[in-house]
């Protein structure tokens, strides 16, 4: 099976670095953004199949920054990181096309198996739209 | 009136043929030659009143035909201008909000401004601002319902999609003295299904669920497996759903909630999206007496 590439977008360094090398050991390539805008930036330029997105950063908030990745990039898969006072955002990104949430803290084998799955998705999204 | 005629003929023809039959047997056997004659004269008879007969049900059926399509179309008149009301009222609200802000910016241009008169026109801009994104939230839900993705299909358990959106609204229901019931089959099998489009669907009923029962109560969420179609149960103990309201809450933009709690978008966008999913939502309710949502999924698709 091929690698894995996902863009995790956090507003906090040490957990953009802990997850990179958790998930780089578990054939997952790993992008990371430190903001909604450096996200969009990194996306027209580097092939993602799964963001993670933050729904609590500075500037361009997650709903914001899902709703731009929608909009523009619709092969991409978007998995939201929600916190237990982050309820509601949660609720808005899968009204508004989220593939899945992920509920802080969580264990990386969770969140891997959720990133397996949306990039499943994506790929079969992928291909139906090459066959139509 | 040919559905009159027509059963009119078919009552007086219950009574009239038989003894018909039996007088012209009556002379066939007394009178051979003049029976026989009666016989031909009879048959033509019976045969031209069942033809006739006959033309008068294609008659009424046509009618009937008619009646039913007009019916049909003056529903989807009413649909088009529930919608179009909808639209208008969701649009306006924003509008007149920016025209207010608008005003006010005007007067407060027109004089040389105060410390205090510009930090009011950043006020303004800031409320147009937010109210130009609702606008354009509205506009992107329309969209999304003119031209829904099509679904993918993956291997998904409907029990854990069910859990994980039952998580998103606990803290909800936890401030609002809700208790969640779940009734989940444990040998539910696994479902080719869009897992994001069932997410929505899920989080859609179970938030009316939760806006239903402002003054507490239960939800009850229940899975289960019955002849090829799994099903997922979402009841709650609220006021309920009257006959003449249930019609329409499929109905896109129907709502009877404030502006800024409901768009009315929710129960027509899952309808539509476990429709494309090859199963359907049933509604039961009754006034008082809560409502009960169930979604049947096919397990192949
Ligand atoms: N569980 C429920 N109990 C009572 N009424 C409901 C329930 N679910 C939906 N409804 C009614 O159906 C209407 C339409 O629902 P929906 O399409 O989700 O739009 P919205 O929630 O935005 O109003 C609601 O406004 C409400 O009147
Ligand atoms: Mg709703």
């Amino acid at each position: 099976m091929s690698r894995i590439r996902i863009l995790v977008v956090d507003d906090e360094p040490d957990f953009l670095k802990l997850i990179q090398r958790r998930l780089g050991k578990r054939n997952v390539d790993v992008s990371v953004a430190a903001s909604g805008q450096e996200a969009l930036q990194a996306l027209d330029v580097i092939p993602v199949d799964v963001v993670i997105l933050d729904v609590r950063m500075p500037g361009l908030g997650g709903i914001e920054t899902l709703k731009e990745i929608r909009k523009r990039h619709q092969e991409v898969e978007v998995i939201m990181l929600t916190g237990h006072g982050s309820m509601q955002s949660g609720i808005e990104g899968i009204s508004h096309g989220a593939y899945d949430y992920i509920l802080k803290p969580f264990s990386i084998e969770d969140l891997l198996e959720r990133i397996r799955d949306a990039h499943e998705h994506a790929v079969l999204k992928r291909n139906a739209r090459k066959v139509s | 009136m040919n559905l009159v005629r027509a059963r009119r003929t078919v009552l007086f023809g219950q009574y009239v043929y038989p003894a018909s039959f039996l007088i012209i047997l009556v002379v066939v056997v007394k009178w051979p030659l003049p029976g026989v004659v009666a016989a031909f004269v009879a048959i033509l008879c019976l045969w031209g009143s069942l033809l006739s007969f006959s033309r008068w049900i294609g008659h009424a059926s046509d009618e009937r035909m008619e009646l039913k399509e007009q019916l049909i179309q003056s529903q989807k008149l009413l649909a088009l201008g529930e919608i179009s009301t909808g639209i208008a009222h969701e649009i306006n609200n924003p509008l007149n909000i920016i025209m207010q802000e608008a005003e006010l910016m005007r007067m407060n241009f027109q004089q040389d401004l105060t410390e205090e008169e510009v930090s009011e026109i950043q006020e303004s801009l800031d409320v147009i601002l937010q109210q130009v994104e609702r606008c354009s939230d509205i506009t992107h839900k329309l969209l999304d319902f003119a031209r829904s993705r099509r679904p993918v299909t993956q291997t998904a358990d409907m029990n854990r999609l069910l859990v994980d959106m039952l998580t998103l609204v606990e803290r909800e229901t936890d401030a609002k003295h809700i208790q969640i019931v779940k009734v989940f089959s444990n040998d539910l099998p696994k479902i080719k299904t869009d897992p994001p489009l069932l997410r929505q669907v899920f989080l859609n009923l179970l938030i009316n669920a939760v806006q239903a029962l402002d003054g507490g109560g239960l939800i009850f969420v229940t899975t289960q497996c019955n002849d090829g179609m799994v099903c997922a149960e979402i009841r709650d103990t609220g006021p309920g759903i009257s006959a003449a309201q249930i019609e329409r809450v499929f109905d896109p933009f129907y709502t009877t909630k404030p502006p800024g709690e409901g768009t009315g978008l929710g129960l027509s966008v899952s309808l539509r999206i476990i429709n494309q999913l090859g199963g359907d939502i049933l509604l039961r309710s009754e006034p008082g007496k809560g409502a009960v949502f169930t979604v049947r999924i096919p397990i192949e698709r």
